[in-house]
């Protein structure tokens, strides 16, 4: 559709236009404003920042707390090898198991023996027990975690001499036997 | 704009984007002139025209670093500006009622009227004379080159009341015009 006034404004667009103002005056106003804007935006992130480092801070303090707590609750429940490393824990298996099979050794073989043996061993069981103490009251780590292993070595070479008598007597008896015949 | 300038306009813009002030104000500088003539004629008067221009700009200039392509920023500027325009105009509360009154005008004087042997300055006048309403359709339409559709978008409301609205504004401009005329012999 026809528009004059339209067409009018298009073909004279420039003459149409407004005298500006002096406008880089107007420029410091909004210089002004950004700089106020971002500062707060500033103050803003710092606060928030504040924020979240408290926040961090209390996670990490409850985060310490808890393993402290839980670490005197192990601690006060006794630990032995198994819950200083796992390395250890094998090495405790091993010895334990050692003990035990060598024991029911000596029981098949002898039972009063057993008896006498199986004493020794339970007042070896108790140093090993004070050691655990001693590992509980925070004592120095390695030096008690070496005298638990010696303590595992001893009650086995315990063992493994009683053993090995037990088996000399057996062939000794076995010879005599022998010579009866 | 030639190639050179429309090299250095992207510059500016994407330093702008960036954040560096010193392009800011060159890019304001650049821009400032046409942006005060959109927010002259819509605002109807100087004085508002400058503080819309200013908050036009202030708010443009927080959020630039949004602004994806740097080609785009004359268009997106100038929508920035003329949104501002409208808000100022709405919060005279003014706008809303006198988009909505349904003036029906009739179209047979339009087509022969020659409003070109009026003076520039005196249409000028006669723009700020009429109401918010007429004048904001007016200007969206003819000085910045927006559609029908795009108006009943910008203004929300509907196509055909643009196209009312814009009848009537040249109709007022024209009894204006008129009486003027009739004064002055």
């Amino acid at each position: 559709m026809k528009d004059n006034f339209k067409d009018w404004v298009e073909d004279e667009r420039a003459a149409f236009e407004f005298q500006n103002p002096d406008l880089d005056g107007l420029w410091e106003n909004i210089d002004n404003e950004l700089k106020k804007s971002e500062s707060k935006k500033n103050v803003f992130w710092k606060a928030t920042m504040k924020i979240a480092a408290s926040i961090l801070i209390v996670c990490m303090c409850t985060w310490v707390g808890f393993r402290t707590y839980n670490y005197k609750q192990f601690v006060h429940e006794g630990a032995g090898l198994t819950q200083i490393s796992s390395e250890l824990a094998e090495t405790e298996v091993y010895y334990a198991s050692q003990v035990s099979e060598k024991l029911e050794i000596i029981k098949a073989n002898d039972e009063e023996l057993h008896i006498e043996v199986a004493s020794t061993i339970e007042e070896l069981d108790e140093e090993y027990q004070l050691l655990k103490q001693d590992l509980n009251d925070q004592a120095d780590n390695e030096e008690v975690i070496e005298a638990m292993i010696d303590n595992y070595r001893l009650k086995l070479d315990l063992l493994e001499k009683i053993l090995s008598e037990l088996q000399t007597d057996e062939k000794a008896f076995n010879a005599k036997k022998e010579r009866n015949l | 704009m030639d190639n050179k300038e429309i090299t250095i306009h992207r510059y500016l813009v994407k330093k702008s984007i960036e954040g560096d002030r010193e392009a800011q104000s060159e890019v304001y500088r650049l821009y400032a002139g046409a942006m005060y003539n959109i927010c002259r004629r819509m605002m109807g008067e100087e004085e508002e025209a400058k503080d819309v221009l200013q908050e036009a700009f202030i708010n443009a200039f927080q959020k630039i670093k949004n602004l994806k392509e740097a080609d785009t920023f004359s268009a997106w500027l100038k929508r920035i500006v003329v949104n501002f325009c409208l808000n100022a105009i709405k919060k005279k509360k003014l706008l809303s009622t006198d988009i909505d009154d349904g003036y029906d005008i009739g179209e047979e004087e339009e087509e022969d009227y020659d409003y070109r042997r009026h003076q520039k300055e005196r249409v000028m006048e006669a723009l700020d004379k009429i109401s918010e309403g007429c004048r904001t359709v007016l200007n969206l339409y003819v000085f910045e080159g927006y559609d029908h559709k795009e108006i009943a978008e910008i203004l929300e409301i509907s196509e055909s009341a643009s196209k009312a609205q814009y009848s009537k504004a040249k109709s007022k401009i024209r009894k204006i015009l008129e009486l003027e005329n009739f004064n002055m012999a």
